[in-house]
């Protein structure tokens, strides 16, 4: 009796991925509508036609049921990408969802066809709201500068700030000159502003290690650097890439005004200006900004031979590409090796690992905490640092090399991969979205997309990867500026 | 003296859903009432078409109030006299962060239970310290000198000062009425004072950009 289940059990896996889990699937789509919103930047995600995949929502019904009718299931890839372009056509004119909008107009418009809460709105703007004097249907001066009151300097202007801004000849200039004087307030860039809070999911610091200033009772480093050398890269006519390139350290001063200096020691000068359990211990040629700070090797490499996680942290972190969930795959032949005898060539793990593990090496050229053999000084770059696991992890370390991928791209070392990093799409699309999610406490909406696209496309080139001016450029999007 | 306060703190956040906008409910002794529910009668507000309603933070709030009142940040509120209320006591349910200890490294996605709660202590705590200065010292009260020294006209100024302040606004004719019904007895003159202010401060006017 066991085999049978066995059997049933295996092709309940098998059958959904030839019957629901077909990847043409968002291509085809984005074929069908190319102007559709969720397809400018990407394709649909599984959501789209899937409650939890291989569940379908009303669309993904609908969908299957106008699929080539009368053909046997499973449909082969072939025949499900053929058959596609056909059954989207056949639905267009139906409502799946129930809100009064057609799959057609919701798919143009960048809503969801399977969402009866998601549906254009209709009608038009009867006039101006009288009682808060906002005007929902055009760019509204008064509440773009409450808002950029609120969001950068912290506080809702007053009533004659709002006044001024009316009465200007050139309110626009009004506005520019309110959001350069809050980019230089406290509660933007001063300790527990809200730029040192956008770097928290990047350092994810931890009191209890904490070294220098209010040390923890385990001080191995000092997170402070990390927050300094992030508002120092996100202020002024700075460089946002330097957040990965740097090879300078940031001091910073307490205000107000709250004050941030880059400045650049040996290990052995900052041991001494500082104290050994502060100091930043990679030399200046193989420094790469946040990627290789004290904080950020001890607290992700620790006692590791081969960092996967410090490599993954930095991926989603700074390049907003999350490997758990499978984003930012670029297999790389041959890959995984599995030099530390991990077992990542497994057939569950090797599809990731090719992506991880290359993506990996450089770092893994970077002590944490400690762990190999003989000890060396910790966060800090050393040269045979994988042969040092070899009683640890295997003779195979030896083999481990300096070189990786990223991107599918080779990178002969972490001050390269930074490079590449630092200069990718991805890094800029991430950059600006954390910005969008910090004002608007929200992803974009389909119909928002394009701006967002337009804004970091802009601050690859117009802006010079200079974040205050990609905000001056946000804060006259119509996402900013219509209540 | 405080069953009082309490009562009528409870007719205030009332009226702070009428000024919101919220129709008043239907009197049981409507001579045209025939028990038949009537139809609503929808007005067409316009709609966002991007609808991002934020609310401000703990310290955004604080921060308003401190400057529509006139107080110093710091004295804004302070649980049992020692913790401030947006940065330590209500950080958190409030839009705050606490990345170093407790590991909350962004806002809550979702508000909490309690948000209401430390809104009010908040706007309360204020409200009562702007109302105690002004009664103590009338001669150099900021907003609730005439209300203090018992003019007719203290209640309807002290109401116009709050909207201008506060919401940077004047008050339209059924806003004032509404906030001035709670000018009635029991509430003493500083009892109107500190229910006047929280209604407005309350409001969703106030609390959301």
């Amino acid at each position: 009796m066991r085999w049978p289940h066995v059997l049933l059990a295996s092709l309940g896996v098998w059958v959904p991925s030839l019957a629901y889990a077909l990847p043409v699937g968002p291509n085809a789509f984005c074929a069908q509508y190319p102007t559709a919103p969720s397809c400018r930047s990407s394709t649909p995600d599984c959501g789209f036609c899937h409650t939890i995949p291989p569940t379908r929502n009303a669309y993904g019904t609908a969908l299957a049921a106008a699929l080539l009718p009368g053909t046997a299931r499973p449909l082969t890839p072939e025949a499900f990408a053929a058959g596609l372009g056909a059954a989207l056509v056949a639905i267009e004119s139906a409502d799946t969802d129930g809100d009064g909008t057609s799959n057609l107009e919701e798919i143009l418009l960048g809503t969801i066809p399977a969402d009866r809460d998601s549906y254009p709105v209709k009608g038009g703007c009867p006039g101006p709201a009288e009682q808060l004097g906002w005007d929902p249907c055009a760019p509204d001066l008064a509440y773009t500068l409450k808002k950029i009151s609120l969001s950068f300097c912290g506080h809702s202007p007053s009533r004659a700030q709002v006044q001024a801004l009316k009465n200007a000849a050139n309110p626009e200039q009004v506005l520019r000159a309110t959001l350069d004087d809050c980019l230089r307030s406290e509660h933007w860039r001063g300790k527990d502003g809200v730029l040192w809070n956008l770097a928290n999911r990047k350092i994810k610091p931890t009191q209890s290690i904490k070294s220098g200033t209010g040390a923890g009772d385990i001080p191995l480093a000092d997170y402070e650097d990390d927050y300094n050398l992030f508002v120092y890269t996100q202020t002024d006519d700075r460089d946002a890439r330097e957040l990965l390139t740097a090879r300078y350290h940031v001091a910073r001063v307490d205000g107000p005004p709250t004050r941030y200096t880059a400045y650049s020691r040996t290990p052995r000068e900052d041991v001494m200006a500082r104290n050994p359990l502060q100091s930043q211990n990679v030399e200046e040629s193989r420094r790469a900004g946040m990627l290789t700070t004290r904080w950020f090797l001890m607290s992700n490499t620790m006692f590791t031979g081969v960092p996967r996680t410090t490599a993954a942290q930095a991926y989603r972190a700074f390049l907003g590409t999350d490997i758990a969930k499978m984003e930012g795959l670029y297999e790389v032949p041959g890959e995984p090796v599995d030099y530390d005898n991990k077992g990542v060539q497994a057939e569950a793990c090797a599809r990731c690992h090719s992506t991880l593990d290359p993506l990996t090496y450089p770092f893994a050229y970077y002590a944490g905490i400690g762990g190999g053999q003989p000890r060396g000084t910790p966060a800090a770059y050393v040269a045979n640092r994988p042969a040092r696991f070899t009683g640890v992890d295997g003779a195979a370390m030896v083999n481990l090399p300096e070189q990786g991928r990223i991107f599918g791209q080779p990178v002969r070392d972490l001050v390269e991969w930074a490079q590449v990093a630092a200069n990718s799409e991805a890094f800029a699309r991430a950059t600006v979205l954390d910005y969008w999610r910090l004002l608007f406490a929200a992803d974009p909406s389909p119909a928002q997309q394009e701006e967002l696209d337009a804004l970091w496309r802009s601050f690859m080139t117009t802006h010079n990867y200079r974040v205050e001016e990609m905000l001056r450029a946000l804060v006259q999007t119509e996402a900013y500026r219509v209540p | 003296m405080f069953r009082k306060f309490v009562l009528t703190l409870c007719l205030a956040s009332t009226m702070a859903c009428l000024a919101d906008g919220a129709p008043p409910p239907p009197s049981s002794n409507d001579p045209t009432d025939s028990g038949v529910p009537p139809e609503p009668v929808i007005v067409p507000d316009p709609a966002s078409r991007h609808p991002q309603v934020l609310a401000k933070t703990g310290e955004m709030y604080s921060q308003d109030l401190a400057t529509a009142l006139s107080l110093p940040r710091d004295e804004v509120c302070k649980e049992l006299g020692s913790y401030d209320c947006a940065r330590l006591a209500h950080r958190i349910a409030l839009g705050g962060v606490e990345p170093y200890v407790l590991r909350i490294d962004q806002p809550l996605n979702v508000t909490p239970v309690s948000a209401p709660l430390a809104v009010d202590r908040i706007a309360l705590s204020a409200c009562g310290a702007r109302v105690r200065a002004d009664f103590a010292a009338p001669g150099s009260a900021v907003i609730f000198g005439a209300l203090a020294q018992g003019g007719s006209d203290g209640p309807n100024l002290a109401v116009r000062s709050l909207y201008d302040r506060m919401l940077g606004r004047d008050p339209d004719d059924a806003e004032l009425s509404a906030v001035l019904e709670l000018n009635t007895a029991p509430a003493t003159p500083e009892e109107f004072g500190v229910l006047a202010c929280f209604v407005i401060a309350t409001s969703l006017e106030n609390l959301f950009y």
